[in-house]
């Protein structure tokens, strides 16, 4: 009898250790969720080198509209965008909208993307990641990925460059446009969130 | 025992023929596909599982991939292994980018159009987030509930270790032959 009732309480003790890890993992989990960031979230800093070595924060940029690229010379999808983001680039530069691009992709070297920038007259600063720490920070999956950030430093939109489904395909929905236009008119954005197609982020191996 | 070995002998070439004739006749060819037919992908299968390959002519790691995925078709049994090869590039594609690319790089197996949608109507019909990022490969039980995701590239090791572990077996004349 005493057995038993030592067998009992032992299974009491597995359910409590259970439930505790239970509660654990969901705490682990909810932590966790932090690197995806959500829209009206304050973008993280950065403190990164352009292809010339000047050095870019985020901050130094308050104020201002921030358009950001997670881009990629290697990649066919990204490097597709890039005619239409040069136009964007000379629309809205002179309204003070501010246009980077980051690469994080684990092999291109700054001198591969200025002279690939050249090439297509990529004016606007293409900043390297090394080692792709602030794509990891930020979650960004793919290239072309944007943000757009704005004068207080929050995400105003987050997603794909446009709708297209090839690199040279007509889009249907200029997200990107739309969300500048709309925060440079003081309006709602009507798509703040959206999915893009490409290539995954080549990041350093872990190992 | 000579009827049966001869028996044996039919059924092998028939099946071998047969498999053959399948590729010729599915090989290659586009099926186009709207959103809302996927649902119904999962519901038309009573056995085996799904693969779900989402890929473009643009994405050179998806290129790379298709003829792993073109030998586990010739070498798993159709009833087994429903495989979707899934172009996402839209029907403007079709013409001028698909229909090129399979002509230069033929495939035993049909291909599937994604006539329309973004990411974001495709995460709902596909029953999981996937991040956009090409290629992405999805693999589902009859049941159609998700049993593996593969959000980079994949080789055929790799698919066939989940095959494995499905208790899926490949067609009795390729048993032995590594990559067809």
């Amino acid at each position: 009898m005493r057995k038993r009732f030592a067998f009992e309480n032992l299974k009491n003790k597995d359910w409590a250790i259970t439930f505790l890890s239970l509660i654990f993992c969901v705490i682990l989990g909810l932590s966790c969720r932090g690197t995806a960031l959500s829209i009206g979230e304050a973008m993280p800093d950065f403190k990164l080198k352009d292809c010339d070595g000047n050095e870019h924060t985020l901050s130094q940029y308050k104020g201002k509209i921030v358009v950001i690229e997670f881009c990629s010379k290697e990649c066919p999808y990204s490097r597709g965008a890039d005619p239409d983001l040069i136009k964007l680039h000379e629309k809205y530069s002179s309204q003070g909208v501010v246009f980077l691009g980051i690469d994080s992709h684990f092999q291109t070297q700054p001198e591969d993307i200025k002279k690939y920038a050249l090439q297509i007259k990529k004016v606007y600063p293409i900043l390297k990641d090394i080692e792709n720490k602030y794509a990891d920070l930020v979650g960004a999956k793919v290239t072309p990925e944007i943000f757009i950030i704005d004068k207080e430093g929050k995400i105003a939109y987050h997603g794909a460059f446009d709708d297209r489904k090839s690199p040279d395909g007509k889009p249907t929905e200029k997200y990107t446009e739309n969300a500048i236009e709309s925060l440079l008119g003081g309006k709602a954005i009507e798509k703040t969130e959206t999915k893009a197609w490409g290539c995954s982020i080549k990041r350093v191996s872990k190992n | 025992m000579i009827v049966v070995t001869v028996f044996c002998l039919i059924s092998f070439f028939s099946n071998a023929v047969d498999n053959e004739q399948k590729q010729k006749k599915e090989g290659s060819i586009i099926k186009n596909i709207k959103l809302d037919e996927i649902e119904a992908l999962f519901l038309s299968h009573k056995q085996g599982i799904i693969i779900i390959n989402l890929w473009a002519t643009w994405c050179s790691p998806c290129v790379a991939e298709l003829p792993s995925f073109g030998n586990i078709y010739k070498r798993y049994p159709e009833e087994q292994v429903h495989l979707y090869l899934l172009n996402i590039e839209g029907k403007e594609a079709e013409e001028k980018k698909l229909k090129p690319f399979l002509k230069k790089n033929p495939l035993p197996c049909p291909v599937y159009l994604l006539e329309d949608g973004t990411p974001t109507d495709l995460e709902k019909v596909l029953k999981t987030e996937i991040s956009g990022a090409l290629p992405t490969t999805l693999i589902y039980n009859s049941n159609g509930k998700l049993i593996k995701k593969f959000e980079n590239p994949i080789t055929e090791e790799e698919i066939e270790k989940v095959l494995k572990e499905y208790k899926i077996k490949p067609n009795v004349e390729s048993q032995g032959e590594k990559s067809g």
